[in-house]
C-alpha cells in the first residue's frame, strides 16, 4: 500500500527580497518542494540565508537590483509562473509587481505592501496585495467569530 | 485658474515651479527636505509642503482632488509612478505627467496610462543634437 500518496506539484517560483519576510518565505515554499530563485540587490543579505536552505538544490540566488526589467530577465524571471515582490518598499514592490505582470507576464504576482491603503487602491488595478493590516483585522475578526460561537454553544 | 502639484522640489520641480507661476498657474510643490523648500517659497508665498509625496494623507492635505495637473519629479521611477498611478485611477487628475530617470521603464509607463513621460536623458541628448547641428551647419 503506498503511502502519502498525495501528488506534490512543485511550482517555479521567484522571490524579490531576502529580508525577514523574503527568507521566511522561501524556507517555507523550498520545504514543500517548489522550486524558488529568490533575488535581491545586497549580496550580504543573501548571505543571511540559512545554509540549509541555501544548500537545496531547488534554491538558486541571484543578486541585482529588481526594479530593473534586464535584471529580472536575467535572473531567469520569465520561467517562474508565480512571482513574490517581497522588499521592505511598498513603491518598490508595485514597480516590480507591474514589470512581472505588465512587461514580462507572470500569470501570478503578489506584492508585500504595508500602508492599507496603497494595498486597497491597487487591488482595484488588478495587482494581488499582501497588506499586514487587512491580515491582522480578519485574524482578529475570526478570532471573535470562534468566541461568539463557542458562547452560543454553552448557552 | 488652474491648480498643478509638483512632486519634488529639487532642480527641475523648482524650475517647473517658476515657469508655471510666470504663466499664472496656483501651485503647491512637495518636497521631502525642507532646505529645498525655502527657495521655493521665496518664489511665491507658502506654496511649498515639507513631506513624503508616497502618502495619500499628504496628497489629500494639497488639496489633489481639485488639482488639474499632476507633475512628479522625483529622482527614483518607483516613486514617480506610484504617485502617477494614485493621481490618475485614485483621484482623477485629468493630466498627469512624469519625469523617468531610467529610460528602460518608459515603456513601463506608457503599458500602464501615464501618457505624459518625460525621459530625462533623451531631452539633454535631444537638445545637444540641436547645438551641435546648428555647429555642423555652421561648418558645412
Amino acid at each position: 500500500m503506498i503511502q502519502n500518496s498525495k501528488i506534490i506539484h512543485p511550482k517555479r517560483i521567484s522571490i524579490i527580497g531576502a529580508g525577514t519576510i523574503g527568507s521566511a518565505v522561501l524556507k517555507n515554499l523550498v520545504d514543500h518542494a517548489n522550486i524558488v530563485k529568490i533575488i535581491d540587490q545586497n549580496q550580504s543579505t543573501l548571505h543571511h540565508i540559512p545554509e540549509s536552505v541555501l544548500n537545496n538544490n531547488n534554491v538558486t540566488t541571484y543578486c541585482g537590483d529588481g526594479t530593473k526589467e534586464e535584471v529580472l530577465r536575467k535572473s531567469g524571471l520569465q520561467d517562474t509562473e508565480i512571482c513574490f515582490a517581497l522588499t521592505g518598499s511598498d513603491s518598490v514592490n508595485l514597480f516590480i509587481a507591474q514589470i512581472a505582470l505588465h512587461i514580462i507576464r507572470i500569470p501570478n504576482v503578489y506584492s508585500y505592501i504595508k500602508d492599507p491603503v496603497l494595498a486597497n487602491f491597487y487591488d482595484t488595478l488588478g495587482i494581488e496585495t499582501i497588506n499586514r493590516t487587512a491580515i491582522v483585522v480578519n485574524n482578529i475578526l475570526d478570532d471573535l467569530d470562534e468566541l461568539n460561537q463557542n458562547t452560543n454553544e454553552i448557552e | 485658474m488652474m491648480y498643478a502639484i509638483i512632486i519634488g522640489g529639487g532642480k527641475i520641480g523648482y524650475g517647473i515651479a517658476k515657469w508655471l507661476l510666470d504663466s499664472g498657474v496656483e501651485i503647491t510643490v512637495i518636497e521631502q527636505n525642507s532646505d529645498k523648500c525655502i527657495p521655493i517659497n521665496q518664489l511665491h508665498g507658502d506654496i511649498a509642503v515639507t513631506g513624503d509625496a508616497v502618502n495619500t494623507i499628504l496628497l489629500e492635505k494639497t488639496g489633489i482632488e481639485r488639482a488639474d495637473m499632476l507633475i512628479s519629479t522625483l529622482s527614483s521611477d518607483n516613486d514617480n509612478l506610484l504617485i502617477c498611478q494614485l493621481a490618475k485611477h485614485k483621484y482623477a487628475v485629468s493630466n498627469v505627467l512624469a519625469l523617468v530617470n531610467n529610460p528602460n521603464n518608459r515603456n513601463l509607463f506608457s503599458v500602464l496610462g501615464i501618457d505624459h513621460s518625460i525621459d530625462f536623458a533623451e531631452g539633454i541628448v535631444n537638445r545637444f543634437q540641436e547645438d551641435i547641428g546648428k555647429l555642423l551647419v555652421e561648418e558645412v
